[in-house]
């Protein structure tokens, strides 16, 4: 053991004294929620002092979580003459001499729309770490926990008092092993659970959004602001990271019963919804575009780890591909038909790629050497591909970007510092993006 | 556990037939047809590559007779007509002569795969099966079908003679031994069967025990029958694939057979693969033995001790079984049934010193008995 | 028992030798003088491999060297494993980094070289961790072993040493109770990390948490003026005492162990639990207090149709015949770990969680099957079959073995390839059903592999009360000594491991006296904290330095609004009741606490709560109108709903929110804000 009242030697990054005292009473224990004691009763009705702060302009992104991990063959990097290729082919696209997977006719007609990097690289090959990894775009280091990119979206873009939640996760599958794990964690890391996903869609139905018919807004004010004044004391008394998740959720009830409309199901155009196709991802899909339209900041849009395919890849691909690819398409047109397109960024990608090599189970298996992505939208250029690998897709001969590349990319799209240094109280020294990483400036605007 | 339930009839089964490995025949990609030559010196099949090869027993050289634009599927010789007929990813079926290397003639049969392809008993009739899964439904129920799912040719002309209606993906067909009727299956264990004579629909009935719902880690089916057998009797039908997995990418659903009385109303299951008998893992082939007394079911090994077995034909009990160390997607019974042919494929490999490891493989077992 | 302050742990704390020290101690005492005496930083090896080593490895080597795969024989996840070694013997050399195999293969040099990868090099800085890691560690008494052996005979006695000069740590003074022995050791840390812990919480603060944690409801008001008119110097024991022998203990310590065991049932299953006997067997269990080992033999064997290990078969049974379910639901009990990530290859992270492990497990209850019999249901057991290969991930197929997480296995005679097993009656002690007819009872086989199991696990395995200890401080202290609860393997290190051993010891030393191990830790100082922090930092949960926050689990909840509101509930609809809260509050013991917003629309808006909000003869919402003056509704709906008086601030803001409305809405909202505040939501 490190006794604490020396430095810590060869941690590398943590040379400067302020740091050491950081690491110091991070061991000793947080410090006091002293400041934080001054809220008053009267500070209740205050109005709240981040939204009186001029906001970012009205930015936007869509993260369509492909869990499990895709294959780059059968969609945006297809090798269909390579011995790995695998049984589909591949189509020429809007942009000369690219090709993307056949099972994606939709995108190739608006591939002039979106950038493509197709030479990722990372270094996670297990699902649990990697979805870590590409959710919040660095290593681990404990005990410290990193917020993921909707958390630092929901704070950056997010506006704590808007009635639409500032990061939605919706997710109808309550099960998918790692992914599951995963869920279960701590979103929102040190940034706090204000800024953690509240979740929706499937079994997660937002239910109870009507006011009981004998409670009046006056009723349902007052109380909800004495609940808020107990908790928020039992909180400062406590340093109780509870009582804060709880008021987090709470504060954002009177919003949603306002916006539940939009989380319906059953409420969505018909004629959307057949576009999108009949599949519980297009329909989340929708819903998050919609909520995008209505201000949401930050939607991220999952559906368990189907990706997965160790075992019947190919029977399973010819499915989802041709629905994520008519997916893609309704909503990267329909965001630019509405105007949206400019100020919303589209993230498309899961955590990791699958091998060139089939294994005997007809499946691919995980592959974080070389893999591919799609982003379209704010601040990304459109009609480019970065990055290349060779014939058989076995490595990156172009340009490998790592998850730190990718982050800097979508902060600098959303016109983000990439390079801020977290000032949470607390914690060792951390930035946005660590490490300084370059991001992806070929499809930058 | 079927040994509790039938503790006085164990041991009954002969336990006197083996299977001796042979010879191991390697090919630079994946096997996924076998089809033999009467003359017992050449087998056909059909490649990853879309090759559709020679390949000669003795010495295990190759000749490529015709090629697909994707993967080859299925390959079937017909002895009478000397003449070779494959199908495809590509949805082509070719007429080959074999003696040249030049496809005779090329019908375009569907707009997706090829699943399977099978001709009749009496060389009158090539059947293939086809249809893409495509999200149907909230909970990805398989769409209806946007093209025909089974397609009956005649072998000689290349005509079409039927398309008959079916749920896609349909990736099973088999022919009845009197060659009157067409049966075909698809993922969601619905078989059909149709009357060849007046292309009506003669049974219908769905199976649950080969597909699953994604709980754990998605929301979509997975499964399917990957194969169908007639009795040789022609009453009955056999199905094979694998049992409904907890976790649907495990790929360890229970090895399994299902045998059925399909001319009854309805459709009544008779047998199926025994509990204790199965291991996990997908069966893919199912064939007679020449002597029409055992069959043998093989495919993948996830769990358990084999993935190539003998079962008797009577009572339904395993009669041998083995590992042959690859995914097996098809089997021929070669010289009178003494000898089997197993093809399939090991996992592919990364290249080593600047070629790729053969991955494709035909292996031959001798039949023994004492 | 003693809940008074002790005077000073400092006393203590003079009698443990400080890790620097020991590790002194060690180098000077090994012959070969390590080079770890003469670096300025001299730390315990064993805590900087947690800290540098470990995560260094993760990163760099253990794609190839682990679990999944181990090239070269070599697997790089411990102390152990880099001993034992790879193809080429043990791939370092203690105390000599120059002459480590490791060392020399990652070395910026030509030749033979790791990683292989050029673009993935390890730095200089990553090498000098190795280094000073392997510097740390005192040479090995024996003459060794040049670099360039492959002999490893000499770990196993190295090992032993290492362990005992730098995992062994000293056991508390002797006639220590129980409860005393857990605060030195929770003291002497505090001491050594200068935490400064909080102080004993209050007589209110206490009801509260002792009958939440050991009844599953807040107190009545009756009971708690009861309690805190007392004042006799041991009435926290006495009330103690008094729960664990009330029928709310057992109901609540099935809630508990129910999902710890089970999980969340569905409607179908929460149904058969109770109708299955499976609920009863847990409260019995925890009514007479049976030893904890008995009940999971009997949880493990499953036979009983009658005595107290009636109902037990559903833990079997509920898996509906699929082993591996069984498997992974069985580890965390016996073991007190997760093997899910085995089935398919080693585990990629704790070594000692092997593929094997996983399908010995499988193996144990591969012959068992849920069969219906005259006597009711039931889970027979064949004589023969059940021999399966599994494959790892290289294809290689291997027989899974009766072997087991402990160490221990059950030597039995495989069949050859293609053996026939003949079925026989005389293999059974119950004869399984012939054909096509209803068995009496459930088969029963003379060699039970079941049995051969619990006996290999129900004795000698300290696993057992380890995972059994571990989750009970748990729920009784809001989180594990390993976090998560049912991981402790190599990868997710006690925060106190001499605590750990220490309490599942003397479990094991009490013959698995489960009312026993509650008292000793809740009449423990650290369990009685206050949950507020003593000075201006906050310590870190895993300190145990102050009381922590434990949110109400649905039954808690449930049962303790029923108690602050006054309710009366029909026996009829507690079921009912319990299963709309279960549905809303699922979790139990979390691994990070996630309330939903659907929890927060629940409670703001559905008609269950506000139903108890309603008056209604001798409910509080009554009780409170009746009152004259606002001051002392508001007084005494603090006292109903929190057990407490209302500040001077809480007060006036109540009255003045009183003020301006009817007295039945005012009430109605004052008590929803206290039943939602986290003040209620929250065991602390």
């Amino acid at each position: 053991m490190t006794k604490d009242n020396e430095p810590i030697e060869g941690m590398g990054e943590c040379k400067t004294p302020e740091h050491t005292m950081h690491r110091r009473l991070f061991l000793q224990g947080m410090m006091g929620a002293g400041a934080a004691s001054l809220m008053s009763w009267n500070g209740l009705f205050a109005m709240n002092a981040f939204a009186a702060e001029a906001k970012k302009q009205d930015k936007h992104c869509i993260l369509l979580w492909l869990c499990g991990a895709p294959s780059q063959f059968e969609t945006w990097d297809p090798k269909p003459n390579s011995i790995y290729g695998g049984p589909f082919g591949s189509i020429p696209t809007k942009i000369p001499g690219v090709h993307f997977g056949e099972l994606m006719p939709k995108c190739a007609t608006i591939a002039d729309k979106m950038s493509i990097v197709r030479s990722m690289k990372t270094k996670q090959g297990e699902h649990f770490q990697a979805i870590n990894l590409l959710q919040r775009g660095a290593e681990p280091r404990e005990p410290f926990v990193r917020p993921t990119l909707g958390s630092v979206l929901a704070q950056q873009l997010g506006h704590l008092d808007s009635p639409i939640p500032n990061f939605i996760l919706l997710d109808p599958n309550p099960k998918g092993n790692e992914f599951e794990s995963f869920k279960a964690g701590n979103w929102a890391g040190w940034l706090g659970a204000q800024y953690g996903p509240v979740r929706a869609g499937g079994e997660y139905k937002l239910v109870d959004v009507k006011r009981l018919a004998d409670t009046t807004t006056q009723d349902f004010e007052q109380r909800e602001a004495l609940r808020k004044f107990l908790t928020r004391k039992y909180e400062n008394d406590r340093a109780s990271a509870a009582a804060s998740s709880q008021n987090a959720v709470f504060s954002r009830v009177k919003g949603l019963m306002s916006c539940a409309d939009l989380f319906d199901l059953n409420k969505v155009n018909p004629k959307d919804r057949e576009r999108y196709g009949p599949g519980n991802f297009g329909l989340h899909t929708l819903l998050a575009r919609n909520l995008v339209e209505n201000g949401a900041p930050f939607v991220m849009v999952a559906n368990g780890m189907p990706w997965d395919c160790h075992v019947f890849q190919h029977e399973v691909y010819q499915m989802l591909v041709p629905e994520v690819d008519k997916i893609i398409y309704n909503l990267i047109t329909d965001l630019e038909e509405r105007g949206l397109l400019d100020k919303t960024l589209i993230v498309m990608m899961g955590e990791f790629g699958r091998t060139p090599w089939l294994n005997v189970a007809r499946g691919r298996d995980h592959y974080p050497d070389a893999w591919s992505l799609a982003m379209a939208g704010a601040g990304i250029k459109r009609g480019v591909v970065v990055g290349a690998t060779d014939d058989d897709g076995v490595d990156v001969t172009e340009k490998p970007f790592n998850e730190k590349n990718l982050f800097a990319t979508i902060f600098s799209a959303l016109g983000i510092d990439p390079y801020a240094e977290y000032e949470e109280k607390d914690i060792a020294t951390f930035y946005r993006v660590e490490e300084h990483a370059a991001p992806i400036r070929e499809i930058l605007l | 556990m079927s040994a509790l339930e039938t503790p006085t009839r164990a041991g009954v089964a002969d336990a006197s037939v083996s299977l001796v490995a042979g010879k191991v025949l390697n090919l630079p990609t994946a096997v996924l047809a076998l089809d033999r030559h009467p003359d017992g010196k050449r087998l056909f099949a059909a490649c990853f590559d879309g090759g559709v090869y020679e390949v000669t027993l003795e010495t295990g050289a190759h000749r490529l007779l015709g090629k697909h634009s994707s993967y080859a599927s299925g390959v079937q010789y017909l002895p009478r007509a000397d003449r070779l007929i494959s199908a495809g990813y590509d949805g082509v079926l070719l007429w080959m002569n074999p003696a040249e290397n030049k496809p005779i003639r090329t019908v375009a049969a569907h707009k997706f795969w090829s699943w399977k392809m099978r001709v009749s008993p009496d060389e009158r009739f090539v059947g293939t099966v086809t249809g893409q899964y495509m999200a149907g439904g909230y909970k990805y129920e398989p769409a209806a079908e946007s093209e025909p799912s089974v397609k009956v040719f005649e072998a000689e002309t290349g005509k079409l003679r039927w398309s008959l209606p079916h749920v896609p993906p349909v990736l099973s067909v088999a022919f009845s031994p009197d060659s009157r009727y067409i049966a075909a299956a698809n993922l969601m264990g619905e078989v059909r069967v149709w009357d060849l004579e007046t292309g009506k629909q003669a049974a219908v009935w769905t199976t649950p025990d080969f597909t699953c719902w994604g709980i754990i880690k998605s929301h979509l089916y997975i499964g399917g029958i990957f194969d169908l057998m007639f009795s040789p009797d022609g009453r009955d039908l056999l199905a094979c694939g694998m049992g409904p997995m907890i976790d649907p990418m495990a790929g360890n659903g229970k090895q399994t057979w299902q045998r059925f009385a399909w001319g009854e109303k309805p459709p009544r299951k008779v047998a199926q693969i025994r509990d204790a008998d199965a291991g996990a893992g997908l069966m893919e082939i199912l064939r007679f033995h020449p002597d029409q007394k055992l069959f043998v079911m093989a495919g993948r090994l996830a769990q358990g001790k084999w993935n190539t077995a003998l079962f008797d034909n009577a009572s339904g009990h395993l009669l041998h079984s083995l590992d042959t160390k690859m995914r097996v997607t098809d089997a021929v019974w070669l010289k009178n049934g003494t000898q089997l042919a197993l093809a399939g494929m090991t996992s592919q490999g990364k290249k080593k010193d600047g070629k790729y490891p053969e991955f494709g493989h035909i292996k031959l077992f001798d039949l023994q008995r004492t | 028992m003693q809940f008074r302050l002790r005077r000073s742990g400092f006393s203590y704390l003079q009698q443990r030798f400080p890790v620097l020290i020991l590790a002194l101690l060690a180098a000077m005492l090994s012959p070969v003088c390590s080079q770890a005496a003469e670096t300025a930083h001299v730390e315990n090896p064993d805590a900087f491999w947690a800290s540098r080593v470990e995560p260094l490895l993760d990163k760099q080597c253990l794609k190839c060297h682990a679990g999944v795969r181990q090239l070269g024989g070599l697997d790089l996840r411990s102390l152990d494993t880099i001993l034992r070694g790879g193809d080429r013997g043990p791939a370092i050399v203690p105390g000599k980094p120059n002459e480590s195999r490791i060392i020399q293969f990652i070395l910026p040099k030509p030749g033979e070289h790791m990683p292989p990868d050029p673009k993935k090099q390890i730095s200089a800085e990553e090498i000098s961790v190795l280094k000073t890691w392997i510097a740390l560690l005192p040479a090995p008494k024996s003459k060794l072993a040049s670099v360039a052996s492959k002999d490893n005979a000499w770990v196993p006695d190295y090992l032993a040493a290492y362990r005992h000069t730098f995992q062994t740590h000293e056991i508390p003074p002797p006639k220590l109770s129980g409860s005393a022995a857990i605060d030195w050791f929770l003291q002497t840390d505090w001491q050594r990390d200068k935490i400064e812990a909080a102080k004993l919480c209050g007589d209110s603060a206490f009801a509260r948490r002792i009958y939440l944690d050991i009844a599953g409801r807040i107190p009545s008001r009756d009971e708690l003026k009861l309690f805190l008119a007392d004042a006799r110097g041991d009435k926290r024991p006495r009330l103690v005492a008094r729960l664990i022998a009330s029928d709310d203990y057992p109901r609540h310590m099935r809630e508990v162990f129910d999902t710890v065991l089970m999980g969340r049932p569905t409607d179908k299953n929460a149904r058969a639990r109770a109708d299955r006997g499976w609920n009863a067997f847990l409260e019995e269990t925890f009514r007479v207090n049976r030893p904890w080992n008995e009940a999971v033999r009997d949880i493990l064997v499953a036979r009983s149709t009658n005595g107290p290990g009636r109902g037990a078969d559903w833990f079997l049974a509920e898996q509906n015949n699929s082993h591996q379910a069984i498997a992974e639901a069985v580890a965390p009990v016996v073991f007190g770990m997760q093997i899910k990530c085995a089935q398919c290859h080693n585990h990629p992270l704790a070594w000692e969680i092997e593929q094997r492990h996983y399908w010995g497990l499988v193996a144990v209850f591969n012959r068992s099957k849920n069969v219906e019999t005259e006597t009711g249901p039931g889970v027979a057991e064949s004589a023969i079959g059940g021999f399966v290969n599994f494959a790892n991930l290289k294809k290689e197929s291997q027989p899974a073995m009766l072997a087991f997480l402990n160490g221990k296995s059950v030597a039995e005679k495989i069949p050859g390839a293609n053996d026939k097993e003949i079925d026989s009656p005389d293999l059974y002690v119950v004869p399984p059903a012939k054909e096509g007819q209803k068995p009496h009872s459930p088969a029963v086989p003379k060699f039970s592999r079941r049995e051969a199991f619990a006996d290999s696990v129900t004795h000698d395995n300290p696993q057992l009360a380890r995972a059994f200890v571990n989750r009970l401080w748990a729920d009784l202290m809001g989180r594990g000594i390993v976090h998560p609860a049912d991981q402790i393997d190599s990868r997710h290190r006690p925060s106190h491991p001499e605590l750990l051993e220490w309490l599942a010891h003397d479990f094991e030393q009490s013959g698995y006296d489960v009312k026993r191990i509650v008292q000793t830790i809740v009449s423990s100082r650290a369990y009685q904290l206050d949950s507020k922090p003593a000075g201006k930092t906050t310590p870190l949960p895993q300190s145990f330095a102050r009381a922590l926050d434990k949110p109400l689990s649905a039954e808690q909840l449930l049962h303790s609004l029923w108690i602050a509101t006054g309710t009366k509930v029909e026996p009829s609809a507690t079921a009912e009741m319990e299963r709309t809260f279960v549905a809303k509050f699922p979790d139990l013991m979390a691994e990070t606490y996630n309330p939903s917003l659907q929890q927060a629309l629940f409670l703001t808006n559905s008609p269950v709560l506000d139903d108890l909000l309603k008056p209604a003869p001798g409910n509080t919402v009554a009780k409170l109108m009746a009152l004259k003056s606002n001051e002392a509704r508001v007084r005494e709906a603090f006292s109903a709903v929190l057990g407490r008086t209302p500040d001077a601030v809480e007060l006036q803001q109540c009255q003045r929110m009183l003020a301006a409305q009817s007295p039945e809405k005012g009430v109605k909202n004052l008590l929803w804000a206290l039943l939602t505040c986290a003040e209620f939501q929250v065991n602390h």
